[in-house]
């Protein structure tokens, strides 16, 4: 948690954010029948869909006034706003740290979990997350970084111009292909920056070989012992079932 | 004879469920694994019941349960072995235990601290699940008597009183938690009327959020921002002897067991309190208590016993107001109301009629567990410290791809991951400026039950509030809300502050 006097900055935006919420949840309530009939139901106040949202909302405002009150009476509201106007991106290394792992996430889960083959995309996200994090150096983390984001944005244009669709068309596993080649230029990228340090070798090491494992072990668990159908299925899986099926 | 019934289906549930090999195989391997969890630092009891209900959905229901009691158990147990030797608390349970553990681990006595804790960590659950069997059924009986009105009151008695009091900052930020939980149960089509709210023309939002994933993204993703920005470095444990169960002095902090029993009960059955508070309320009650308080901090056996009892026992005060009100006690209790949801279990007060015998299956497993894990902890101690070796930069992305494959799993819909996420975000924002993470899960939870609850009972009155003051239980309900937000509020504060001085200065001068 942050410190009392950075806290009492945040509520002042909070609040802010607070009260344009609960106004829009207000505004969205009033919106929903209160009277007349909906759904051949003869409707009154209280037994409106809008009954409970209403409360929210006023309750959502009340809560905001309150935390700005609080904000300005203790000064967060005034520092707030003159640290406001020297406003500058962070810098530190954790905010560093907290974008890869917002950005990886975002990248997994919109971007790759829809298109790409589970194995491949749990792949490629374990072996950013753990080789970035377990070299644990600053410098690495930023150069990883741009080549992961760098990479994303070629899978991202892809899909984004239908190119996706015409390569996958003439050979159905296309994209997964290119996604393969992707993650095996990020590994080559990560052995590069780590090659010159024996621990970092060591460490290369270890996640690579963990960020396989997982998803090895994990897809076929969740595949063919929980029936679960992955998200996207693809090259590898349907690889892994044709193997399974012809053993069973 | 209710009780004699009660009693009879207890063991008979017990017995059914020990006497099979894989059952007792899945209890000692989710016991272990709830250890490992509690030990971890940045691992969690309720996240290691969250992804443990996806691996469960396959299971029938008995085993199920063992599985999930079994993880809870060992998880909220396991925090003090990280607390003992290496002065991290694996869980926040297990934080008061690290006042007093790891100064006995720094003198040597890193394996009597352990031993203590593991069996008063198994009394405490035993004390729990004692309070489970015997209070349930009264619990439900008065249970049976609520009408709507009561039921939206404990609704939002529950928002408020897990706000007020699991607030790190002001208690307002608790309740601005749940309010924002009670807005993401209201998405989706409404229960009497079918109508849409906050849908945006999206069919996949029709069927409302899944509490599952909610509840993944609420408690996971935030541990794994939080373990992996702020770089958390594996400390080497310091070295223990053999685990032994230490009765004797067990025995001579009887009375310290008792108290803290009852004080874990007794929190773990407030709506949204976790084992957290109910380990400092009964550290902060020992020492108060003790002839040799100077001691506290500096390795007392007595404060470790007090701590560890109590967040053992809150886990069946927890279930008490779960399984007879439909209202969770913690927050891995509200994982596991997300659980037996899945599984086709609605509890309240009509679970004793709907699955005759359940409640009595539910005490049977925490027995169970609380004997598994000490048997675990007794033997493997040594094993389980190892896992504390393993470097956060490798378990922490992989436990998030687990939340990632087990939100999806559940509903197998791609739609769920889309709002993991956002939530877990958002909620790791909210704990970083002070908001606690349990009333916001408490409100997706009772968000459904606030919300047809209220328009039933008012359907009922015709649009009348009256009832709500003339019924005794809604009027108390009414009452205890009222004072929770009053209290809260400067101007009344200092009034009852004011109050409390004159009434002690006019007592003090007559005597």
């Amino acid at each position: 948690m942050m410190e009392t006097d950075k806290l009492r900055q945040a509520d002042f935006v909070t609040s802010i954010l607070l009260l344009i919420f609960g106004a829009w949840v207000l505004l969205e309530a009033f919106q929903m029948p209160m009277k007349g009939t909906y759904g051949g139901v003869k409707n009154a106040w209280y037994i409106s869909p809008a009954l409970l949202p209403l409360i929210i909302g006023v309750c959502i405002i009340l809560l905001g006034i309150a935390l700005l009150l609080l904000s300005i009476r203790t000064g967060g509201a005034g520092a707030f706003l003159k640290r406001a106007k020297k406003i500058s991106l962070p810098r530190s290394e954790s905010s560093q740290r907290f974008i890869a792992i917002v950005l990886a996430f975002i990248c997994f889960v919109y971007l790759f979990i829809p298109r790409i083959d589970f194995f491949l995309s749990s792949w490629f996200f374990l072996s950013y997350m753990i080789i970035v994090f377990y070299y644990d150096d600053s410098a690495v983390l930023k150069k990883l970084t741009i080549l992961f984001m760098a990479e994303n944005l070629l899978i991202f244009l892809i899909f984004l111009t239908g190119f996706g669709r015409i390569i996958n068309s003439g050979f159905k596993y296309s994209t997964d292909v290119a996604a393969l080649m992707i993650i095996l230029i990020f590994h080559l990228g990560a052995f590069l920056y780590g090659r010159s340090s024996e621990v970092l070798r060591k460490r290369y090491r270890i996640a690579s070989l963990i960020a396989f494992a997982v998803p090895f072990v994990l897809a076929p668990i969740f595949r063919y012992k929980f029936l679960v159908p992955l998200p996207h299925e693809g090259g590898i899986i349907d690889l892994m079932s044709l193997i399974y099926f012809s053993l069973r | 004879m209710a009780f004699l019934e009660s009693l009879t289906l207890f063991f008979t549930s017990f017995f059914e469920l020990a006497i099979q090999p894989g059952n007792v195989l899945i209890l000692f391997g989710s016991v272990i694994l709830g250890i490992i969890f509690g030990a971890t630092p940045g691992l969690t009891a309720t996240l290691g019941v969250a992804l443990l209900t996806t691996l469960t959905y396959g299971m029938n229901q008995g085993t199920a349960m063992i599985a999930l009691l079994g993880i809870y158990v060992g998880g909220v147990y396991g925090g003090s072995y990280s607390s003992i030797l290496i002065n991290i608390p694996g869980t926040a349970a297990a934080a008061a235990t690290a006042l007093d553990g790891y100064p006995l681990a720094k003198q040597g006595k890193g394996g009597v601290a352990l031993g203590l804790t593991t069996t008063a960590s198994a009394i405490g659950t035993f004390i729990g699940m004692l309070f489970v069997v015997t209070l349930s059924p009264l619990i439900s009986e008065l249970a049976l008597q609520f009408t709507s009105f009561e039921f939206f009151l404990l609704a939002f008695f529950g928002i408020i009183i897990s706000g007020t009091l699991t607030s790190p900052d002001i208690a307002f930020k608790g309740w601005i938690a749940g309010f924002l939980g009670l807005f993401l149960a209201v998405i989706g089509r409404e229960s009497l009327q079918f109508y849409a709210r906050f849908t945006f023309g999206f069919s996949q939002l029709e069927g409302g959020i899944e509490v599952v994933p909610v509840l993944i993204g609420a408690f996971g993703i935030p541990q794994i921002i939080q373990v992996l920005k702020d770089k958390y470095k594996v400390k080497k444990a310091e070295k223990f002897e053999k685990i032994l169960p230490e009765w004797r002095t067990i025995l001579k902090h009887s009375k310290h067991i008792l108290r803290s029993a009852l004080i874990g009960v007794g929190i773990g059955a407030v709506p949204g309190i976790g084992e957290d508070i109910a380990g400092w309320v009964s550290y902060g009650a020992a020492k108060n208590s003790s002839k040799e308080p100077e001691k506290f901090g500096k390795g007392s056996y007595e404060a470790i016993v007090s701590t560890e009892t109590a967040n053992n026992a809150c886990i069946g005060g927890a279930l008490i107001p779960l399984l007879n009100l439909g209202v969770p006690g913690s927050p891995p209790a509200a994982m596991l109301l997300g659980a037996l949801m899945l599984h086709g279990i609605a509890p309240g007060p009509m679970l004793r009629i709907d699955h005759p015998g359940f409640i009595e299956q539910m005490t049977a497993i925490l027995l169970m567990a609380s004997i598994a894990m000490w048997v675990a902890g007794i033997l493997l101690a040594k094993q389980v410290v190892k896992v504390l070796r393993i470097p956060p930069a490798i378990f922490m992305p992989i436990i998030g791809v687990l939340c990632i494959i087990g939100s999806y799993a559940l509903g197998t819909k791609v739609i769920n991951l889309y709002l993991m996420l956002p939530v877990g975000i958002i909620a790791y924002f909210l704990t970083e400026m002070g908001y606690p993470i349990a009333p916001l899960v408490i409100g997706v939870i009772l968000g459904p039950m606030a919300d047809s609850n209220l328009r039933r009972a008012l359907m009922v009155s015709g649009g009348s509030f009256a009832p709500m003051f003339t019924r005794p239980v809604s009027l108390v309900l009414f009452l205890i809300i009222v004072i929770l937000i009053l209290s809260q509020i400067p101007p009344v504060r200092r009034l009852m502050q004011k109050l409390r001085r004159i009434t002690f200065r006019k007592k003090s001068e007559e005597q």
